[in-house]
């Protein structure tokens, strides 16, 4: 069988495959000068899970979660009551100025359309790279 | 002229070189305009979608990982791109429950052929490659021609690697089948 296979493909390749004009190469090349750069390369999202910033961003939130919670088993948290009496507070006071903005319905149906618009920019943004060419 | 590894042109290329993509385009446009033309049928259609595959996968080079042959997912491009154009339906699936090998081996073809004038071995090839359909001599076009493995056209096509093989096994026996007809009218 495979000598019968080698024999074929010696005979196949005997023949010459179909060839396009003489200028094809030319033409090709002068295309691609006129046509726009390289495609940018788009990153998948999984390549983020090798950077440090999900890492720090999962960090930050456990430790304002784990600071801020009334759960009796963090109490051992060094200088947390600290945080809580006097980070906190102080926090708090900064942004007592925003709090009226964000009371205000204009203002949240603002931020609500904003949102619906980023959630919308993610799904298109998800399915574009996930096509393939 | 001998080319270099496409690897090689394709570094170049990222690296601003963008001449070196017309060695890419000079190493595999034969095979590029056969796969577009046994899809479409006309010399035309085939060589504009040809050049439209180049610039293509000009375009998306950034894009191409290295993980497979860059042959390989420039064929899948022409493929798709021609397939597309003619809305034509895609290789068939093949039953495994047909799958019988056949012996062929046993009446000498390649020995009476291996006496005959070259030339006249390309002219008998070129017959019984006539007598293949356009979804046979593309499949036996890129594994002799294009040097793909089974892998590489299940990549190409989409078809299961097992299927690729009943196919290509059918088609060698059509081949030889047709050889050996050619052969009988020339011993008379």
């Amino acid at each position: 069988m495979i000598e019968q296979d080698d024999f074929l493909r010696k005979l196949i390749q005997q023949s010459p495959l179909e060839s396009p004009s003489d200028d094809f190469v030319d033409r090709v090349m002068e295309n691609i000068t006129l046509a726009p750069e390289l495609a940018p390369v788009r990153k998948s999202y999984l390549s983020y899970a090798n950077t440090a910033i999900p890492y720090a961003i999962l960090s930050l939130i456990l430790v304002v979660v784990f600071t801020t919670s009334d759960f009796p088993f963090l109490n051992w948290l060094p200088g947390r009551e600290y945080f809580q009496n006097s980070i906190l507070p102080y926090f708090g006071s900064l942004f007592t100025g925003l709090k009226i903005v964000f009371t205000s319905k204009y203002v949240t149906f603002g931020i609500l359309i904003s949102i619906s618009a980023g959630v919308l920019f993610l799904i298109d943004n998800w399915f574009s790279k996930r096509s393939t060419v | 002229m001998k080319y270099q590894d496409d690897n090689h042109y394709i570094d170049r290329v990222l690296n601003g070189d963008v001449s070196a993509y017309a060695m890419l385009v000079a190493k595999h446009k034969n095979l590029v305009f056969s796969i577009a033309l046994k899809i479409l049928n006309n010399r035309e259609d085939a060589e504009e979608i040809a050049q439209d595959c180049f610039l293509k996968a000009f375009q998306a080079l950034k894009t191409f990982e290295k993980k497979s042959k860059f042959s390989t997912w420039l064929y899948r491009i022409v493929y798709n791109t021609a397939i597309s154009k003619t809305r034509k339906k895609r290789l068939d699936l093949v039953p495994m429950d047909n799958y019988v090998i056949h012996n062929y081996t046993e009446d000498g073809v390649a020995s009476a052929v291996d006496e005959i004038d070259p030339e006249e071995q390309k002219v008998m090839i070129e017959r019984a490659m006539e007598k293949l359909s356009d979804d046979e001599s593309l499949l036996i076009t890129l594994f002799y021609k294009g040097e793909n493995s089974i892998e590489d056209i299940s990549n190409i096509t989409g078809l299961s690697m097992s299927n690729v093989k009943v196919r290509l096994h059918r088609i060698r026996k059509k081949l030889h089948d047709e050889l050996s007809i050619t052969m009988r009218k020339t011993v008379n």
